[in-house]
């Protein structure tokens, strides 16, 4: 019986040795940096993203804040002012877009509406593959999109801004044909 | 109009005040003609109600508003003879002299006599049965056929304990005289309710003496009572006090907090007599008299309602809803076809009245304006908030509230020209009509 139980101790640890040093080697080895090719594959797949963040922003802001909150404006005083309305649909737009593109991959690594982009691609961020840059290379031609935030909150901001004038402008063509005003003739009470 | 509230003196004045309220918060739902009759000042908030009901008139008739009937108020004010004293009013002569004696001092005794006449008629019924001498000329007391006539005023006061009779006599009088078929007379009569103001030289034996010739006076001559209500009277608790000076105000004055507060339950009565059907003309008089009745509306109920009305026009007016809905394409989506409706009528009309739609771009902002100056008031103007206590709760007043209500359709030619005479004046009647809307349906 005491037998038994020394062989098995014996053998017990020789696994345990053999799996830290299987470990030590494995940690020990510095992974390759992400090639030039996988950071311009990555950084397309982002830059394409962004390209449809952008394009929503603009019509999201203008569109969905003209046509949804009319609604809203049932249940809350501040969305019966169109142009309240317009502000804040507008803001709210901007702030979801510029967190889930901008902001979600430095706090949460990329996955989710990420899943093209490997967790490296911020490996990417310093190192020189060719990018084509923001507006087909019009911004930061040869700099990875994802280093180039700055630019990004400014470009979704105009767009944002664009589309809430853009809103607002349609919005009082549409009350001249469709508001009370279109009601006024003036002579027919 | 086929309910008319005779409403005399001070008691009557508060009868009327509540009533108003209950209109215009829509509890009490038909409309009325009143005619309000007496020798003191007439309270602000009839007054205010007054202006209010004629800024509201849309049509030829007085009564017609926008799309509804409107009651109607009328103002008898009676002119107390001249004279610093009552001697000096009933005589002529200035000064007592008890060598040429005057018959005046054969009915009235020493005190009496010398009343001050600046300061009213200190429950002396006798000096404004004087003034009521001519009380059946005033045309304003025609009742029209199949109509309810309920006169409301107190029998143990000056001016009520002295009108109340002769009004009820005269209106009788013009029923028999014109032949006007199926008139049903109901006063409301207020017996003792207040303990008497021993400063003015009023007390209770006075109080208790009026009640009893007035009605005695009306048990002997007045056999055209259909039926009459009486709010206290001998035996009932003193514990209801009057505040003179802040119902000569009449300006946000306080809701009292008891069904059974008598000029409150006047108000009820008003209602009650002018709906009740069952109850046959009696011949003897103490059979004439009215039952205790259900309040169409309990006290409690009706501030309920009068909190939630209140924050619902101000909400409308703080918030600027009708500039807002006139800059929304979707203003028919959030607010309700109804009042986009309304608000486009007038401001037609505005349109019509200017010579052309450009020249009224501004009518939405004029028309806030007009809400504003009617509901705070304006300079002299009274506004409307004051007719009604103020408030420390503010309810929730969502805008889809606002969709609920229900508006008239605006009919075609039926405005009257005269009453729109420019773009202003068209602002101010439509902001009225808002602000009677949202008191009278608002959510």
């Amino acid at each position: 019986m005491g037998n038994f139980s020394n062989q098995s101790l014996k053998r017990t640890l020789k696994l345990f040795v053999l799996i830290v040093f299987v470990n030590i080697e494995a940690w020990g080895q510095v992974p390759s940096p992400p090639s030039a090719s996988q950071c311009r594959q990555w950084d397309e797949a982002y830059l394409a993203l962004f390209r449809t963040a952008l394009w929503g922003m603009l019509i999201g802001s203008s569109l969905v804040s003209l046509f949804v909150p009319p609604l809203l404006g049932k249940q809350w005083w501040w969305a019966t002012s169109p142009r309240l309305r317009i502000l804040w649909t507008t803001l709210a737009i901007w702030l979801l877009v510029l967190f889930g593109i901008v902001l979600w991959p430095r706090l949460f690594g990329f996955g989710l509406w990420f899943s093209g982009i490997d967790p490296r691609y911020l490996e990417c961020e310093t190192s020189s593959f060719g990018a084509t840059g923001l507006l087909d290379g019009l911004i930061g031609s040869g700099v990875a999109t994802i280093a180039q935030w700055p630019a990004m909150v400014i470009l979704l901001s105009a767009a944002a801004f664009i589309g809430g004038i853009a809103a607002c402008g349609v919005s009082v063509i549409l009350n001249r044909y469709l508001g009370i005003p279109a009601r006024v003739k003036g002579g027919e009470a | 109009m086929n309910r008319k509230l005779i409403c005399i003196g001070g008691t009557g004045q508060m009868v009327l005040h509540w009533y108003l309220q209950l209109y215009l918060l829509g509890a009490i739902k038909e409309s009325f003609e009143a005619v309000v009759i007496d020798t003191d000042d007439i309270i602000n908030s009839v007054h205010t109600a007054k202006n209010f009901f004629a800024t509201l008139q849309y049509g030829n008739q007085p009564n017609r508003a926008f799309g509804e009937e409107i009651p109607e108020i009328k103002l008898v004010k009676l002119k107390p003879p001249e004279g610093d004293t009552v001697y000096h009013a009933l005589s002529g002569v200035r000064n007592w002299d008890d060598k040429n004696p005057h018959p005046a001092q054969a009915f009235f005794n020493y005190d009496t006599l010398n009343q001050k006449m600046l300061h009213g008629l200190f429950a002396r019924p006798a000096i404004s049965s004087v003034v009521a001498h001519n009380i059946e000329d005033i045309i304003e007391l025609r009742p029209d056929s199949n109509s309810t006539v309920v006169v409301a005023g107190s029998i143990i006061g000056g001016t009520g304990g002295g009108l109340t009779a002769p009004v009820l006599d005269a209106i009788a009088a013009r029923i028999s005289q014109e032949n006007i078929r199926d008139v049903k007379i109901r006063p409301i009569l207020f017996g003792e309710y207040f303990p008497p103001d021993q400063s003015r030289g009023i007390d209770t034996l006075r109080l208790q003496s009026n009640q009893t010739l007035v009605l005695q006076s009306i048990k002997e001559s007045l056999s055209e009572v259909h039926s009459f209500f009486l709010v206290g009277g001998p035996g009932f608790p003193m514990k209801y006090k009057r505040n003179p000076e802040d119902e000569k105000a009449g300006s946000h004055i306080s809701w009292p907090e008891e069904d059974k507060y008598p000029t409150w339950e006047g108000a009820q009565a008003v209602n009650y007599l002018f709906k009740e059907t069952v109850k046959a003309r009696e011949i003897k008089f103490e059979e004439k008299e009215m039952d205790e009745f259900q309040h169409q509306v309990s006290i409690k109920e009706a501030r309920a309602t009068l909190e939630k009305r209140i924050g619902f026009v101000e909400k409308l007016i703080r918030k600027e809803a009708v500039p807002k809905m006139t800059r929304d394409p979707f203003a028919q989506i959030v607010w309700g076809r109804g009042i986009v409706h309304t608000l486009a009528h007038f401001w037609n009309i505005a349109a019509e009245v200017a010579g052309g739609k450009e020249r009224v771009q501004d009518f939405p902002d004029r028309l806030q304006t007009a809400l504003e100056k009617i509901w705070h008031g304006d300079g002299q103007q009274e506004g409307i908030e004051k007719i009604f206590p103020k408030l420390t709760i503010s309810h929730k007043v969502p805008p889809r509230l606002i969709s609920k209500m229900k508006w008239p359709e605006a009919q075609q030619g039926v405005w009257h020209k005269k009453l729109f005479p420019d773009a202003d004046e068209t602002a101010r009647r439509g902001a009225a009509t808002l602000l009677f809307k949202s008191l009278r349906e608002g959510r």
